[in-house]
């Protein structure tokens, strides 16, 4: 039986320089909005911006964390950027517990994803649906 | 051939992509989306292949710097194999100007190629903002 938790609390992230260059060689995205300060000056950010599938992969390990290996299949997940995450921001991924219910004999979890700074600001946040036989 | 993409409109299909994930790739995503785990896996979670999967479609669109993502979805269907090869089609599902913004809706369908028929692995949805006025390539 797979526990369901009513919050699950990810790892604090920090989003440096080094590991969005990191991840721009890992993913192969080498947008200068995300690696070229000087680039970057010249955009409506004028910083440096974390990749959003960086943040996205972030939550998604959290959820990875508490699952494992049923996050292979039977899972959706959808985040809105809501705000860009400046490079040096440190995040708290969090996940909430909506609904576990079945349908045509599937058991559906749902949760509230998010990622968030100290301040309560939110930068991404979506939902997370699990279809377990 | 380069993509016109302010000529794109709902409905349209973009050329089939193909790209692979190899133990590299899976190795060095793994490490720095999640430096806290540690543990050997064999398998490639679901946002790693869509990480791939949306870097072959932004790359197939020629998309200029200062792209920025807007919003994303991925449901997994069935466990992808590494090494495979991935094909992916792509359908336009919105374009409207915002702000100096080019927003471009995209639908997307990866499938494995390993085996003889080809196995639905994940679906997912991708919003990205295209500054118009810009002169320099990702």
């Amino acid at each position: 039986m797979i526990d369901i938790p009513e919050e699950i609390i990810g790892h604090t992230e920090e989003f440096t320089q080094e590991r969005v260059n990191q991840y721009a060689v890992a993913s192969g995205d080498h947008n200068p909005i995300h690696i070229d300060p000087e680039y970057a000056l010249t955009t409506p950010f004028k910083a440096t911006i974390v990749h959003g599938m960086l943040v996205f992969g972030v939550l998604a390990e959290m959820l990875v964390g508490q699952f494992g290996e049923s996050m292979m299949r039977g899972v959706s997940l959808k985040v809105r950027f809501r705000a860009p995450v400046y490079v040096g921001t440190i995040v708290f991924p969090r996940a909430k517990f909506r609904s576990d219910s079945t349908e045509s004999g599937l058991r559906i979890v749902e949760y509230r994803i998010s990622c968030a700074d100290q301040q309560g600001t939110i930068f991404v946040d979506g939902t997370a649906r699990f279809e377990w036989v | 051939m380069a993509v016109d993409i302010t000529a794109l409109t709902p409905g349209t299909q973009l050329t089939r992509n193909e790209f692979s994930i190899d133990d590299e790739y899976a190795r060095r995503y793994l490490a720095v989306v999640n430096p806290h785990y540690s543990a050997v896996r064999d398998w490639v979670p679901p946002h790693g292949i869509a990480t791939r999967a949306v870097l072959s479609l932004l790359d197939s669109l020629s998309l200029p710097a200062g792209t920025v993502h807007v919003s994303q979805s991925v449901t997994s269907h069935a466990q992808a194999n590494l090494g495979s090869i991935f094909s992916m089609l792509t359908t336009v599902t919105q374009t409207r100007v915002v702000r100096g913004y080019l927003h471009i809706g995209l639908s997307f369908n990866v499938y494995d190629n390993k085996c003889d028929a080809e196995t639905l692995i994940l679906q997912g949805d991708t919003v990205v903002m295209v500054p118009l006025e810009t002169d320099q390539e990702l």
